[in-house]
Parts: C-alpha cells; structure tokens; sequence
C-alpha cells in the first residue's frame, strides 16, 4: 500500500489537485489553517473526487450531522488503534474497484514495465481492431506479445511454450473464451498455468464477478484501458522458467 | 481526424476514445490512430456483411458474433451511436426475438456511412 502524506489542507489540496489519484483519503479534524471538515467538503468539490472514500480522526466525540454532509466512509478515534484503522480500510476499500478510472485522459503509463517486470504474454483475441490496439500498448509498455485468434489456437500456444498470462478475449470463434479457460483449467494445474485475464466488451453490471465465479483470475474491459491493463500485469507472477 | 462532429440526436465520433491512447504510444500516436481507424473502416463493411449474410441463412450464431465484433470495434473508435445501435442489436439477438432486426441491421449500415465520412481522412 502507497501513502502519501500532506501537512495541511492546502497541501492535500494541491496533490489532489495535481491529479494524483487514490483508494482514500484519512484527515484530521483538527489541524491549522483549515480543518477536517472544510478540507473534507473542498475534496467532494474537486472534479473526480466526490466519491472518495474519507476517513477522519478525531479526538473529540463524532458530532452527528455535519459530518454526515461530506460522505466520511469511517470515524476513528484518535489515538488510532492500527487494527481498527486496517479494519476501517479493509472495509473501505473491499466496496470500491482496486483502480480508480474515471477519465480516459492521461492514465499513466510505464514503457519499462516490460524490463521490469518480464512477462510471457499471449492474447487470445480474433477481431483485428482489438488485436492491433492491445499489441501496440502491449508494445508500449516493453511487452512482446503472441496472438491467437480462437481457443483451439490458445491450447495449441500453451502447449508449444509456457506463457504466464493469457489475455482472453471471451467472445471468440471455434472456441471461445470460457471453453478455453475451462480447458486449460482442467490440463494445467495451478502454479503450472498462465494467469487468465478476461477481456470483454461485455459493459453489464455483475460482468467482473461473473468472470471470476467461472474459474477466470482477472478481468478487463474493451476499449483496453491503459491503467488497467498495466494493472492486471502488475499483478501478474511469471511462471517459474523450464 | 475531424472534431467531434455532432448530427441530430448525438455524436457521430466521440475523439477522446482513441485520443486516450495518445500518450502510451507517444511518438507513434498519430500512425497508431490512423492505423485503428483504418482497420476499422475495412472491417466494419464485412461485419456489416455478415450480420445480413447470417440474417439470411439464418445463422444467429455468426449473426450475434459480428454485431459484438461491430459494437466492440465501434467503441473503440469512439463511434458510439453506431456502437449502441449494434449492442442493442446484439442483445435482441441473444433474446432470441428477431422482430424488427431488419429495421435495426438497416440503420446500424445508415449510421456506418455518417462515421465512414466523419473518420475518412
């Protein structure tokens, strides 16, 4: 977990202002200048941040109302317990997407990603369109990446080398993404198959955790979204080297 | 590339989807974009292709598959009447009732000559 820690609100305000982006936000209520609640109602009216979660401390008793204006996700009592502050986080953040994506602008973007860490990558995806823009971005990033264009083609590339992630498109020809994934399920155990990551263009409500529930390790969506693709290669772990 | 062209009831070409890719390919952002939108528009006449070819032989199957191909490729392009025209087309087809399909595939090929104009370079 990254922190990043301010003095003040004008300070809080100027990272967030630089476009930083984060999982949440913890404030004081009491500090100079400007104090947690007024800092808390500034944040909620920055573009992209009115759904942050906040987390305030305090050494004064939650006065009910105002605080309840500004949306605070948890009230803490200060001095903190660290368990009750990994619990109101764990809370928090279990609710909320990993990533927060909001604007298609400016996601950033890492062209040694590829050196640093090296992934074998295959993408399983017949539609030229997408074929060409996730192999450029795969590129980009420092990553040389195999194309198949159905599931039979998959199975065939998983056979010939060892990959340490399959990005699965889920709508293919012959044999598509969930029959694939279900194959290579039952003929490679854990710790011996690549991460399977499911792309779709499937935008539907539940699409995540549908994908997860059938067996798959990751999912993101089309149009790639660079951040998330970065995202789901981070979390990638090479296979060990035969 | 032409800015955001707007006709009737909304835009033919939302140019922030393929701008967003801009600042990952760097240098080769302006023959990446080109190179997408060309794909595109060689594509999108097949897959218009196949979704009245499998209206035809009745082949829902390749008929579904291209209107998803269509709605996902148009999506990406930023083309984004034409890609709710062929997600909704895509869904009837999943639900199985084919009423109208024919009004609908006609439009989604009306709306693919207003985005061949406004992505032509």
């Amino acid at each position: 977990m990254k922190t990043l820690a301010a003095a003040s609100g004008a300070e809080t305000l100027d990272i967030l202002r630089s476009g930083e982006k984060f999982d949440a936000i913890i404030l004081d209520m009491q500090m100079p200048e400007m104090d947690g609640l007024t800092l808390a109602g500034e944040i909620r009216k920055l573009p992209l941040l009115d759904s942050v979660p906040l987390i305030m401390l305090t050494s004064m008793g939650r006065r009910s109302g105002v605080e309840e204006e500004a949306g605070f996700a948890a009230f803490l009592t200060k001095p903190v317990k660290p368990s009750h502050l990994l619990d109101a986080l764990s809370t928090i953040l279990a609710d909320r997407p990993r990533v927060i994506l909001q604007k298609p602008e400016a996601p950033a973007f890492d062209s040694a990603l590829g050196e640093r860490h090296p992934l074998r990558i295959l993408l399983a995806e017949d539609n030229v369109v997408n074929q060409k823009v996730a192999v450029s971005i795969l590129k980009r990033m420092g990553y040389r990446s195999d194309v198949a264009a159905n599931g039979l083609e998959v199975l065939e590339a998983l056979r010939r080398q060892t990959y340490d992630v399959v990005l699965l498109d889920m709508q293919m020809p012959e044999m598509d993404g969930e029959v694939a994934a279900q194959q290579i399920k039952k003929i490679w155990p854990q710790g011996k198959r690549p991460r399977l990551v499911a792309m779709t263009a499937n935008a539907l409500e539940g699409d995540r955790e549908r994908y997860l529930a059938l067996g798959l390790d990751d999912y993101v969506s089309k149009p790639i979204h660079v951040a998330e693709l970065k995202r789901a290669l981070e979390e990638t772990q090479p296979l060990p080297k035969n | 590339l032409k800015l955001d062209e707007k006709q009737g009831d909304g835009m033919i070409i939302d140019t922030s989807a393929l701008e967003a890719y801009r600042e990952v390919m760097g240098e080769e952002a302006d023959s990446f974009i080109a190179d997408i939108i060309d794909t595109y528009l060689k594509n999108a006449p097949l897959l218009l292709n196949a979704m009245q070819e499998g209206l035809a032989q009745n082949d829902i199957k390749s008929f579904i598959r291209a209107a998803h191909t269509l709605k996902s490729n148009s999506a990406t392009v930023g083309a984004r009447a034409l890609a709710s025209l062929a997600a909704e087309i895509e869904g009837q087809g999943n639900s199985g009732d084919l009423n109208g399909i024919n009004v609908k595939v006609a439009q989604a090929m009306e709306e693919f000559i207003r985005v061949q104009a406004a992505l032509k370079p």
